[in-house]
């Protein structure tokens, strides 16, 4: 079972918000989009979204689509009044200086590796 | 922050207040029938239409062409130096500040604040003379939506706080390009149907379909509202916005079609995919559109035991 943490530590990310099941609620599936409305095409439970879209409409999105978290690439830092909002969501909010494609491969193959 | 006569800020005044202002367009609130003059009438026959109409201000016109505005204090100076027999136009202050009538009441406030002037011409996008609007018409117009609007709050405070669903209507306005505030409607609704304890699946859907429908009229309208009805057995969500409209419907939805700029999609939007899944999510869906407004209805089923 792959949590927000394990992902935080696998990818050396910076911690923004840490929701209530940071530790303990797994992630099982990715939605990885710059553009939101391609997030919301996403029906699965559990879900992480992977962008470098850093304004408060990703938190927005995510909690729209019950997220667990968002991991930001690219090195993004959160725009004023995300962090705020991932609180009041508590949903995860953690950023990564790896790029979307080497993010993507990692949480895939971890997520992979668990199902072997 | 300048401190402005009318305390009117973007990020902190109500919706309400804002639609108010930024949704309404000058032709809707000024006079129409305007009393002008000709530019060769006599000083002194313009000091007897005023005093008549009790007006301290008029446009001198020309085939519908603004020339100038003749006020009160052209006439004083006329009267003083002993030339009332002198035609208007040589009195008339020329190249008066005007509004056009496609502005936002906004910026008719903005020209209150900054000019002194007690009136100002409207002209249309023919540079032709349309109307008057004077402070007055921007009070009289504030009272009158501010009417409609306090009765319909008092309508909702009077079936009180629910705790069971059942005709709860909230309705939200939408201010084009407002990023800040979109989607506030759709987290709204969620935590409404969360207290009813609806199913997650059909929150998620409500939200989905309410949050695209803001969207959508924050990046492609001029500005709108969202009303979302919640009944018994379902969420119906009505946006209605004022233009420019949808030029061809069955294209708009299409996955992966859009009209979004660059821009747009530097702010995380112009998939192409916010019609289409807001179809796919609702039970009902309706839209209609002309170049005064799309009108977008959406039906989400809640379940009996839900
Ligand atoms: N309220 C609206 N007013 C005018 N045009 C609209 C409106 N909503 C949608 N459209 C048009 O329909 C297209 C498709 O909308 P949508 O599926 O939500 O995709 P997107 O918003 O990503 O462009 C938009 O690009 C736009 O041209
Ligand atoms: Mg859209």
């Amino acid at each position: 079972m792959i949590k927000i943490e394990d992902i935080t530590g696998a990818l050396s990310c910076t911690e923004y918000n840490k929701n209530t099941n940071f530790c303990t609620e797994p992630v099982k599936h990715v939605a990885a989009s710059d553009l939101m409305s391609e997030v919301l095409v996403a029906e699965e439970e559990n879900l992480m979204l992977i962008t470098a879209l850093n304004t408060e409409q990703t938190i927005r999105t995510a909690h729209i689509v019950d997220a667990l978290g968002i991991l930001l690439v690219n090195g993004k830092t959160p725009q004023p009044g995300m962090v705020r909002l991932a609180e009041e969501f508590d949903i995860a909010l953690i950023s990564t200086k790896k790029s979307m494609f080497e993010s993507c491969a990692a949480v895939h193959s971890m997520l992979n590796g668990e199902n072997d | 922050m300048i401190k402005k006569l009318i305390p009117v800020y973007e990020n902190q005044t109500p919706l309400v207040v804002l639609e108010l202002i930024q949704g309404h367009k000058i032709s809707e609130i000024m006079s129409r029938n305007v009393v002008s003059v000709k530019p060769d009438v006599t000083m002194r026959e313009v000091k007897l239409m005023m005093k008549d109409r009790g007006i301290s201000g008029m446009p001198v016109v020309r085939q519908k062409r603004l020339l100038g505005i003749i006020s009160v204090e052209d006439l004083l100076n006329a009267l003083e130096d002993g030339l009332m027999d002198d035609s208007v136009e040589k009195h008339m202050s020329r190249n008066p500040v005007i509004l056009e009538e496609q502005m936002p009441v906004s910026f008719a406030i903005d020209y209150f604040e900054n000019y002194s002037f007690n009136r100002f011409p409207v002209l249309n996008e023919s540079k032709e003379l349309v109307g008057m609007l004077t402070d007055r018409d921007i009070i009289m117009h504030m009272i009158k939506v501010m009417n409609g609007e306090i009765g319909r709050l008092e309508e909702l405070a009077k079936h009180g706080h629910h705790t069971e669903i059942g005709n709860v209507i909230r309705r939200y306005a939408v201010v084009q390009n407002d990023f800040k505030n979109a989607g506030k409607a759709s987290s709204e609704i969620k935590a409404l149907l969360q207290e009813h304890d609806v199913d997650r699946k059909i929150i998620r859907a409500a939200a989905t379909a309410i949050y695209e429908l803001e969207i959508n009229q924050v990046v492609h309208s001029l500005g709108g509202e969202i009303v979302c009805r919640i009944s018994d057995d379902h969420v119906e969500v009505l946006a209605r916005d004022r233009g420019p409209g949808i030029k061809n419907i069955d294209l708009a939805l299409s996955e992966g079609f859009s009209t979004a700029t660059d821009w747009i999609r530097s702010m995380g939007f112009g998939a192409g995919m916010g019609l289409p899944n807001i179809k796919r999510v609702s039970d009902d869906f309706r839209i209609k559109s002309s170049e005064s407004g799309t009108e977008i209805k959406v039906i989400i089923n809640l379940p009996e035991d839900s």
